[in-house]
Order: structure tokens, then sequence, then C-alpha cells
């Protein structure tokens, strides 16, 4: 078969492609495979999007996670498998986060770089976001989780040189610090 | 009404345009590919009636339309403006859209996320997109309260996208980084800071009209702002790059310069039949010698619309009438001999 793209040359490669939620093969030469792995898309919304299943479901089975293993993790609010998110690399509702939370947060990390977000929250909550890694429903974090939040936003600061939220944050952490017991000059 | 993309900007010469899109999810609520297609209708349905104080937000006057009644051309020409993305384009039913009359603002309703909130702006202005993102983004929540989680930030369809839910455009015009061979080297120094630097139009592959894109392509642990930051600074030294070219061209090969660009001005103007490879590349050659002052149009960013307006599906809707290969092709010549400003 010939390539789709070049239509000259021998068809040699498949490249199966989810962007946006939809699964495309494309067969290729090697030449505009390696063409189109540099990417040419501008409305791919999800430039990494199909690396995502690759990572997330890798990552799985060097765990010796068994497909079968993948599907027995399911969500209860929409019944979201853990197979069905990794293969489609889509959460299905809010509560996909909860459910498959503690399985991805490595993954995450791979993906973004960076586990934690920093920027705007919602002004206008009813109900400020839920906390998912602890469970509260107040918006109230965990210390631990907390501190790690603060200190990953304090890095964050002094990157930038915003020297007056670097000290709100090392305060906040110090405060925190001391609540808990733990030695205020370890920060 | 003129059009977001008619109005002036800063440094437009190179950057072209100015874009921040954000996701949000509703925290009651199934996400889109979940949520079941009755219940998806009227969520959308509540969406449109309860956001219509966004005029008074924006000072804009919104169409609201529903993808039930858009045939497949009318969303691949609305793709093809950058008003909504591939994978919605692919969707029907209960996807909604609220789209000001000037094209600036849009917002698509159950397509891969509950809510997909874009602003453009002419120039190097994402600052300026952002904080009007920003101001609408509240205005939303004030009546629908999000899905947020304390350590992944908004809740979105994709992994790749949590965190901000924020991705940020700059449209680039290059024809000289992109003539001296620079734009592999271009990207790869850009992706050092996370930023992606692609083709914005492309046909077999092949850039069209030397327009290109750069945007964050992580969402998560980086600000809104640093976001917003991290791209000015970029798409400043881009420019700045791209002017010096024109300039030592301009001044070292100005009439050669000169001549290349009445040219591809006559072939616009006298053409019977132009591919979209061929217009596109025209208007960009046309486009720079007007920011450079070579032929005498002070109105540059015309060039720019006239780029979106010879795209296939936005032709076909123009004429109203089903196109395809040498029809297209005429059409796109007849198009630009009635639409090209004069000299």
């Amino acid at each position: 078969m010939l390539c789709e793209r070049c239509g000259k040359r021998e068809a040699t490669i498949v490249l199966t492609e989810v962007a946006g939620g939809i699964k495309t093969e494309h067969k290729l030469c090697s030449q505009c495979a390696s063409e189109l792995e540099l990417g040419q898309l501008f409305e791919s919304e999800f430039p990494f999007g199909k690396l995502l299943s690759g990572i997330l479901g890798l990552t799985g089975s060097a765990e010796g996670q068994t497909e079968e293993a993948m599907e027995q993790v399911v969500c209860p609010t929409c019944g979201t498998s853990y197979g069905e998110f990794v293969r489609g690399s889509q959460f299905g509702c809010a509560d996909c986060y909860n459910t498959f939370g503690v399985l991805m947060q490595n993954n995450i990390k791979k993906l973004q770089g960076n586990d934690a977000h920093v920027g705007k929250h919602p002004r206008c909550q009813e109900n400020p976001g839920r906390d998912f890694v602890t469970g509260n429903e107040s918006g109230e974090t965990d210390p631990a989780e907390r501190l790690r939040i603060l200190k990953s936003k304090l890095q964050e600061a002094l990157n930038t040189e915003n020297y007056e939220d670097a000290a709100r944050y090392r305060d906040e952490i110090r405060a925190l610090k001391k609540g808990n017991g733990q030695d205020a000059e370890m920060v | 009404m003129q059009k977001w993309y008619e109005t002036e900007g800063r440094s437009q010469e190179t950057v072209v345009a100015s874009r921040v899109r954000l996701l949000r999810n509703l925290k009651d609520y199934l996400f889109p590919v979940k949520l079941p297609e009755e219940e998806k209708k009227k969520l959308t349905d509540q969406l449109h009636s309860q956001l219509q104080g966004i005029s008074t937000v924006t000072g804009l006057s919104f169409h609201n339309a529903s993808f039930q009644k858009f045939d497949q051309n009318q969303k691949e020409a609305l793709r093809e403006r950058h008003v909504i993305n591939r994978s919605a384009a692919q969707k029907d039913g209960a996807v909604g859209l609220m789209l000001s009359e000037d094209e600036s603002v849009s917002l698509v309703f159950n397509a891969d996320d509950h809510i997909r909130l874009q602003v453009s702006s002419s120039g190097l202005n994402l600052e300026g997109a952002w904080s009007r993102a920003d101001r609408i983004d509240d205005f939303i929540n004030e009546r629908f309260a999000y899905g947020f989680d304390q350590r992944f930030g908004y809740m979105t369809t994709y992994p790749s996208n949590l965190g901000t839910g924020m991705r940020a455009y700059l449209i680039l015009h290059l024809p000289m980084l992109a003539a001296t061979g620079r734009m592999q080297t271009l990207a790869g120094e850009v992706g050092r800071f996370g930023v992606a630097l692609k083709d914005a139009y492309t046909e077999d592959g092949e850039n069209l009209g030397d327009l290109y894109v750069a945007y964050n392509q992580k969402t998560l642990g980086q600000s809104e702002d640093d976001i917003a930051a991290v791209l000015t600074k970029l798409g400043g030294q881009i420019a700045f790059q791209e002017k010096k070219l024109r300039r030592h061209a301009a001044q070292n090969h100005h009439l050669e310069r000169q001549d290349a660009i009445y040219k591809a001005y006559g072939s616009l103007k006298y053409a019977r039949i132009l591919t979209l490879k061929d217009a596109m590349q025209a208007l960009s050659v046309l486009r720079l010698g007007a920011c450079e002052k070579l032929v005498p149009m002070e109105d540059f960013n015309r060039l720019y619309k006239l780029m979106m307006d010879v795209q296939p599906y936005n032709l076909q809707i123009h004429y109203q009438k089903p196109l395809k290969g040498i029809e297209l092709d005429q059409a796109r010549a007849e198009y630009l001999r009635e639409n090209l400003p004069e000299l």
C-alpha cells in the first residue's frame, strides 16, 4: 500500500493519533511519519494527547498491571474504567480525578512537568473546590499537602524573582510548620 | 461592525494576533463525553440562557447558535477562522456556540469540555486577552460552580489541559525567518521554554502563507500571568529577529523585494485560477511588502482577513455552493480580484 500522505512511497508505518478523543489511523511511509512527528497540526489542542496513552499505559504494564486489573478500577459516578481512561486519555467527570488521582499522580508530572496547580482559583464558587487528595469538602487542605503546595509556590516565586510573594509563602510555611510542631528553621 | 482582526494592535507587522483559551467544566455534571445527549442539550440551553448578560460584561453583542442547525461546511469554516477547534468541528447535536459580533469572544458549550472560552486580540496583546478572559470567566463562575481540585486545578476532560486550563496563542507572520530556513532552529529554542511553534495553516504538510502559531505546551504548575508573560517575551524576541531580517532585505535588496511584491500583487489581482498554496504565498509576500511600506497599502490587516477568507470552506460559504478542485481555485481568484485593496 502506498503512503496516504505522499502517495509515492510504500507505507511501512501505522500512526495512531488520538486527538480530541478521536482516534485516527494513518498509513505512512517512514519519511512522512518522521515529518509528521515534527507536528504540523495547528488545531491540535492536545499536542501530547497521543503520547498520553503511551505514558499512562506503559507505567501500568511496568508495574505488572494486567488489562483486567485496569478494568476493575471504575469511577463510581460516571462508570469510566481506568483502562478506558488510559486508552482515551479522557476523564469522564470530576470524580474521576478522585478515582484515578492516586494512580496517575506521577504520570501527570511526566506529562506536565509539574504536579500542582499554580494560578487562578475560582472566585465565586458556592463551595470552594474539593480537595481530592485528602477528600476534604471544605477546601481546607491537609497540612502536609498544603506545605508541599506552598513550597512549590515559594520556588516558583523565587524563580520569577517575585520576592514579595516569596516572603509571604515563606512566612506561611513557617507558621504551618510551627503548628505541626516541626522545627521552623528547617525551611 | 469591524472584526477584531481588522483593528490595530502592537507589533502587528509580525505578531498578527494573540489568543487565550480557557477550558472549564461544571461541578455537578458529568463531562460531555459521558453526559447523555438529552442532558447535554438541557445544559447547553441553560448555559445559553443564563449567560446572556455577557453582552453587558463585554460590551459586545452575541450571536447564539446550536450546532444542530449548522451543516458540516459551516463548522469547517468556523474552524478555518480558528473560532472552534478541529474536535468541535466534528461534533454536532448538543454543542452550543456564543460568538461576539466582532468574533473576538467565543464560547463553545459541550464539545470536549462543558465550556471553552476564547478571546482574541490583534497584535501582541496576551495580557489584554487574558484579562478579558479572566473577567468573563468570573462572570460565568458567578452563575455556575466549576469543577476544581486544589491540587490539579481546573478539572478538564483531557489531562493535558488540567491546571489552568489555559492555552495562550500567538499568530506570527514570519516570511523572512521562514525564507532563511530558521524555523526549525527557532522551534527548538522556544521549546526549551515549554512553548511549541507550529504551522498555522498547512496543506500536504507544507506551511501556507508563512503563518505560524506559538503556544504554551503545559498547563499545570505555571500561573496564567506567567504563561502570558513567557509567550509575550518570546513573541517579542521572534518579532525582533524577523524585523532585523526584513530591514536588511529592504535596505540591501530593495528593488528585488519590490519587484517580488508587485508580481505577487499582480497575480492576486489578475489571475483566473489560484490554488490555496499560491494565494497564501502571494498574500504573504504582499503583507510583508505592505508592512515594510514597499507598496503603498496602509491597511495590511485586510490581508490577514483575506488569508482566512480564501480557505476552502470559507469560500464555499461565501459563494453559497459546494466547490471542488478547479472551481474552487477559480472562485478564489474571483474573490481576490473583487476584494484585494487597491494600490
